[in-house]
């Protein structure tokens, strides 16, 4: 009950940011309707993209900035004399990340399916899966958010570390362009990249028919790994930034 | 009081906190912040902790807080003490409500004042409804108050709360503290707040402790019974005066002497020096005076 609580006051303070609310839900939105302006008929390839642009938005630059700006601010050093653990509020954080990006997610798919007539070849053995590493991407986007907060110095430099860390990620991992031009070892590394495991689920699930146990295993084990070590180094950075900036 | 903070029961009922011979430094390579501090902390009395920037204040609250580690020494906390802390800088989320960050905050403990009961002691109807960057510095330092003493504490530590306030502000707030909790550390940079509303104070100075007692007996350790100031413009009169006094400049033109026989030296100056001194004022010894001869330091004020 107490956690909810948090959590929805951690949403509540999120959305009264009108600036940052209409910023994150809008600017993938805005892409689709760019994108969408030259093909209709590439807005559901493109469509895995631009919800993994906004999940990274949040991951990777909202969650890195949100930390920072609570040690800059002194939000952790009124957490850690109550009861209430660093790490456990962190992931209460999170929750409330998972489900504002649960609402950009919807919205980015009704634009697209309603509004492109995007259309989706579901694999409905795989569709359940899916969803699963949709949240697992999410968190596991949102974990390298969580470290890049407990190592920045402040807010810009966690916003820019963010920033460059997401431009890479689109870049090299198939996120809207194909990969096919860098060389190999980068596209090898590139595979366990948690947006292209993101993208690579929902494009086979949802548009290319071309998932498989394998591949959906290989996903959700890259995405759980990444969601797990980087979650916990995260917040074990952020514990200690949190003390030592007292 | 959280952290690794030995339980003593053979403790004297009257200390709820002893500090035993405790250093501190941030990195093995780093000078030391704390050396070999001890003091204790009676139940129902207000401490002041006072000295310039980077005496070590903050660091010796730190580590009553359980934020820090002492490298040696230890601190010694009665058991189950529950520890309310206002910081210098405290934090908040600044899109919801005085009313929503309590209730946040709340949650974090498991047995905290509700609202109602937070309302009754710290008097929050007025800034209930407001975000935290709409109050005044009154009001904030008021909400700030209300989210250390959250856990029903049976210390409070207070890190600078008057800093930046008006004088009505300050009275009010100190007003708060008396009522909330009995036992209270406080720092302050503000000496006559110290002086008046302290029961003991802590001198410290480049890590180290100098004094501990009530500000009337610190005040008592100084050897002059009063301070004459006055102006003068004519160098030739402040070394002559200097052959026989310490003379200490404030300002420019500014001096003042500390003496045993106040009387006889203001008609020193009057009737010698009266073309060539003026605006003579004395007063007797403050805490700031004391604190100066004891550590050898300097302390301003605000």
């Amino acid at each position: 009950m107490k956690t909810l609580k948090i959590v929805v006051y951690i949403l509540k303070n999120e959305f009264r940011n009108k600036q940052a609310v209409i910023f994150s839900l809008m600017l993938p939105i805005v892409l689709l309707i760019l994108m969408g302006t030259t093909d209709k008929a590439q807005v559901g390839y493109f469509y895995p993209g631009i919800v993994a642009i906004a999940f990274g938005t949040m991951g990777l630059v909202g969650i890195s900035s949100q930390i920072t700006g609570y040690l800059e601010r002194g939000v952790f050093k009124r957490i850690i004399v109550t009861d209430q653990r660093i790490g456990s509020f962190i992931l209460m954080d999170c929750m409330a990340q998972v489900l504002f990006m649960s609402i950009q997610f919807i919205l980015i798919t009704v634009v697209a399916r309603l509004g492109y007539n995007a259309k989706f070849d579901i694999d409905a053995r795989y569709f359940s899966l899916m969803i699963v590493e949709i949240v697992l991407g999410m968190i596991s986007l949102m974990s390298i958010g969580v470290i890049i907060g407990g190592i920045a110095k402040n807010t810009k430099t966690a916003s820019t570390i963010g920033n460059a860390v997401m431009v890479v990620m689109l870049f090299v991992g198939n996120t809207l362009f194909p990969s096919d031009g860098w060389p190999k070892i980068i596209r090898v590394a590139a595979k366990y990249l948690p947006m292209n495991n993101l993208t690579d689920a929902m494009r086979r699930t949802l548009i290319l028919h071309t998932q498989s146990v394998h591949q959906a295993f290989f996903q959700i084990s890259c995405l759980s790994v990444c969601a797990i070590v980087g979650l916990s180094l995260g917040i074990l950075l952020t514990g200690r930034n949190a003390v030592a900036t007292h | 009081m959280k952290c690794r903070v030995f339980m003593e029961r053979e403790m004297k009922m009257a200390d709820l906190v002893k500090v035993e011979d405790v250093s501190f430094r941030y990195g093995r390579d780093e000078e030391y912040a704390l050396q070999n501090i001890t003091f204790s902390v009676r139940e129902g009395e207000i401490l002041g902790i006072v000295g310039p920037n980077g005496a070590g204040k903050t660091t010796l609250l730190s580590l009553l807080e359980g934020l820090h580690q002492p490298e040696s020494g230890r601190i010694i906390a009665a058991p189950n003490l529950r520890t309310g802390i206002l910081f210098q800088v405290n934090g908040y989320f600044d899109n919801l409500s005085v009313f929503e960050n309590i209730d946040m905050f709340q949650s974090m403990y498991h047995n905290a004042y509700d609202f109602e009961e937070l309302d009754r002691i710290v008097d929050l109807e007025d800034i209930k409804g407001k975000k935290v960057t709409e109050l005044s510095g009154g009001q904030r330092q008021r909400f700030f108050l209300a989210l250390s003493v959250l856990n029903r504490p049976d210390i409070l530590i207070l890190d600078e709360p008057t800093t930046g306030l008006d004088p009505n502000a300050r009275l009010m707030l100190w007003n708060l503290i008396r009522k909330v909790t009995g036992t209270v550390i406080v720092t302050s940079h503000y000496m006559d707040e110290v002086e008046n509303l302290c029961d003991r104070v802590c001198f410290v100075d480049k890590g180290r402790l100098f004094a501990v007692d009530s500000p009337k007996k610190l005040i008592k350790l100084s050897h002059v019974k009063g301070y004459v100031t006055f102006s003068c413009k004519d160098r030739d009169v402040i070394d002559e005066l200097s052959e026989s006094e310490e003379i200490s400049r404030l300002d420019v033109d500014t001096y003042r002497i500390g003496t045993e026989r106040v009387d006889d030296l203001i008609e020193t100056l009057v009737g010698k020096y009266g073309g060539n001194v003026y605006n003579i004022n004395s007063r007797k010894p403050g805490l700031a005076d004391a604190y100066c001869e004891i550590t050898g330091g300097v302390i301003e004020e605000g």
